[in-house]
């Protein structure tokens, strides 16, 4: 499966250059090197295949990797948080999100105690804005709200 | 030199330098005690701040940051049996040990003389070799620049560890990253599908926070991290005389192994730390006593993950080549500045080459100085859960890449690339190749069709001239390496 992203990644990178110029040898062009690169790819992915395929123990090595579903839920809960909070940073001000994202990650990812989340994200959001924004004079985004 | 040192120190001595010193410092000797948070981040985080401040006292801060690192990390590593960086996996062996003998002070103790006698040292070679280095540097033309990046990377994907294909891919990612953006030649977007943030090429700093910084904490709260304390009473911080004459050829061994490895490509802290652990091993008299507790255990690799800083800066402040994904970071910061980083960076801002020497030298006496009396600090904030801790380290990160354009974008770019990270360190890929390419193929690409230019499109050109002929050469025989080693093992079979 690996492999055939790598394969397929490396086809489009082809087919994307060739787009481009691809030049000649005494001149080359932009698409020349991307053109390379996924040339190497397709043949990376074809010799890795066959390594996999010699190799045995790849299968159970892969087996390892997987984990519980309650892991894979955190992962993705946290992911979606994570970009939750890069889009509506922009909406909500960067003060309202942060503390969003905070009791989020305190209360549902790790879970604490609801007066422990409560004070923790007040401070955390209060406490960074006041070290980027005042401090280091970073400009932040205020949101909808217009205050933080 | 004595003039442009002096020049260094009034530059590094200061007030606003002294403080952007002491503050990299004490933040990376912070990083360096909690695991989980990486030199790499902590820059990242914090080079948004540096802005708004002369490029040598922003530098200063940010190579601070990276030594400091190095100190910390044996901290945890000796307390608590979990490394706070790479590079001080391996002091956990003996450094714990030695913690659970009673010895935590003397190790702590020697941990930290050795960082400062390896460091100190390794600044002087420094001082020494980049001057000539970077006036040779200077008649390198086109087809030697491209012929020493290529071995570059290839030492790189050499050296990092498990499969070399996986390495080789990692790179060839690298490379095809580098190529987002404007084409400098002939002014074409490449691969940027309209996306105004992409037209400068993928930053590298939120590529570098989310392969290293968001992989992190996610592959941290899937696995869950639990450390332990371990309850002793840390006293007599001074190693006594008999501690000194056990360990003084390990720190001195380890300064000359941490120094030539860290110019190298790949080398850097984590691996120097280990070969100089391997050596003392093997120099031992009594090699079985390793891991129970030998304070050459400690002395040796502590050392030598530090002398590893001021190798590493050579290829960078001499040649711009940067040899670890630090350096990387530490070259688009400069970029940043609008420092041409090269040859002609001694000549044309000897205030930041000599100011940031001085200042190594400054900031490895304020480490000494202030870590040891501090460590009753640095355990207390050990104690912070890491339920308290990720929420931080997610929300400086993002934080970090935003404050770079005052978009989402790059956070949004951060986040992708912390999914990247995830996945290949599941599936076992470096991410160290795959920043290297990126942040080496700008000057790579132009270099290789500046090269076809001259010699009308005939690759003859990096076999013709003696220094590429023997760079490539090299750099192919190290790419075969696995072939020609398994053909010689058959052979001997």
């Amino acid at each position: 499966m690996g492999n055939l992203i790598w394969l397929s990644l490396g086809a489009i990178i082809c087919l994307s250059s060739s787009k481009l110029s691809l030049g000649n040898l005494k001149s080359p062009g932009p698409g020349f090197l991307p053109f390379v690169t996924g040339v190497l790819m397709m043949v990376l992915a074809i010799v890795q295949f066959f390594q996999s395929t010699q190799n045995a123990l790849q299968a159970t090595k892969k087996q390892k990797t997987m984990a519980g579903k309650k892991a894979n839920l955190k992962v993705f809960l946290t992911i979606t948080a994570l970009i939750g909070y890069a889009v509506g940073m922009e909406y909500l001000g960067f003060f309202l999100s942060t503390l969003l994202f905070i009791w989020f990650l305190l209360r549902i990812i790790e879970p604490h105690g609801r007066l422990v989340v409560l004070i923790s994200s007040i401070t955390i959001a209060l406490s960074s804005y006041i070290i980027f924004e005042l401090w280091f004079q970073l400009q932040l985004p205020r949101g909808f709200i217009l205050l933080f | 030199m004595s003039s442009d040192l002096i020049q260094g120190f009034s530059v590094a001595l200061s007030w606003n330098n002294l403080f952007y010193c002491f503050c990299g410092v004490l933040l990376g000797t912070l990083i360096g005690v909690l695991p989980g948070l990486g030199p790499v981040a902590a820059i990242s985080l914090l080079f948004p701040t540096t802005l708004n401040i002369p490029p040598v006292s922003g530098i200063i801060m940010l190579a601070g940051i990276y030594y400091g690192a190095q100190y910390g990390g044996s901290t945890t590593s000796i307390l608590v049996n979990i490394p706070g960086e790479s590079s001080s996996v391996v002091t956990c062996l003996d450094g714990y040990q030695m913690a659970r003998q009673g010895r935590a002070g003397i190790a702590l103790g020697i941990a930290a003389m050795g960082s400062f006698i390896g460091g100190t040292i390794s600044i002087f070679l420094l001082q020494l070799i980049a001057p000539p280095l970077a006036k040779i540097a200077l008649v390198f033309g086109f087809p030697e620049y491209f012929a020493l990046m290529c071995l570059g990377l290839v030492l790189l994907i050499f050296m990092s560890h498990g499969s070399m294909v996986k390495g080789l891919m990692m790179g060839v990612l690298g490379i095809f990253l580098g190529t987002i953006g404007t084409d400098l030649i002939s002014g074409t977007s490449r691969f940027t599908f309209g996306i105004k943030v992409l037209m400068d090429g993928v930053g590298v700093i939120p590529v570098i926070m989310g392969l290293f910084g968001i992989s992190e904490v996610i592959l941290n709260l899937e696995e869950g991290v639990e450390r332990e304390i371990f309850k002793t009473k840390i006293s007599h911080l001074f190693p006594t005389l008999a501690d000194w004459a056990d360990s003084i050829g390990s720190i001195l061994r380890g300064t000359i192994i941490g120094f030539i490895l860290g110019i190298l490509p790949g080398g850097g802290a984590a691996i120097s730390s280990f070969t100089s652990y391997a050596i003392e091993k093997k120099l031992s008299k009594n090699p079985e006593r390793f891991g129970t507790g030998m304070i050459q255990g400690v002395a040796g690799p502590e050392t030598a993950n530090n002398a590893a800083v001021g190798g590493a800066f050579i290829p960078l402040l001499t040649l711009g080549i940067p040899a670890n994904p630090v350096m990387a970071l530490l070259l688009g910061c400069l970029l940043t500045y609008g420092v041409q980083v090269g040859p002609l960076l001694i000549k044309n801002h000897s205030d930041i080459f000599w100011g940031v020497i001085a200042s190594m030298y400054v900031g490895n006496l304020i480490l000494i100085l202030l870590n040891l009396p501090l460590i009753g600090i640095w355990v207390k904030i050990l104690k912070i859960p890491y339920s308290f801790l990720f929420p931080l380290i997610l929300l400086f990160c993002v934080l970090g890449s935003y404050s770079l354009n005052g978009t989402t974008h790059e956070v949004l770019l951060m986040i992708i690339f912390g999914i990247v990270g995830y996945f290949m360190k599941k599936f076992e890929y470096e991410p160290a190749p795959l920043v290297m390419a990126m942040v080496l193929t700008p000057l790579m690409e132009n270099s290789l069709r500046q090269s076809l230019l001259l010699s009308h499109g005939s690759f003859s050109i990096f076999f013709s001239r003696p220094l590429s002929a023997i760079l490539i050469i090299a750099a192919i025989t190290l790419l075969l390496w696995p072939i020609i080693s398994s053909l010689i093992v058959r052979k001997m079979k």
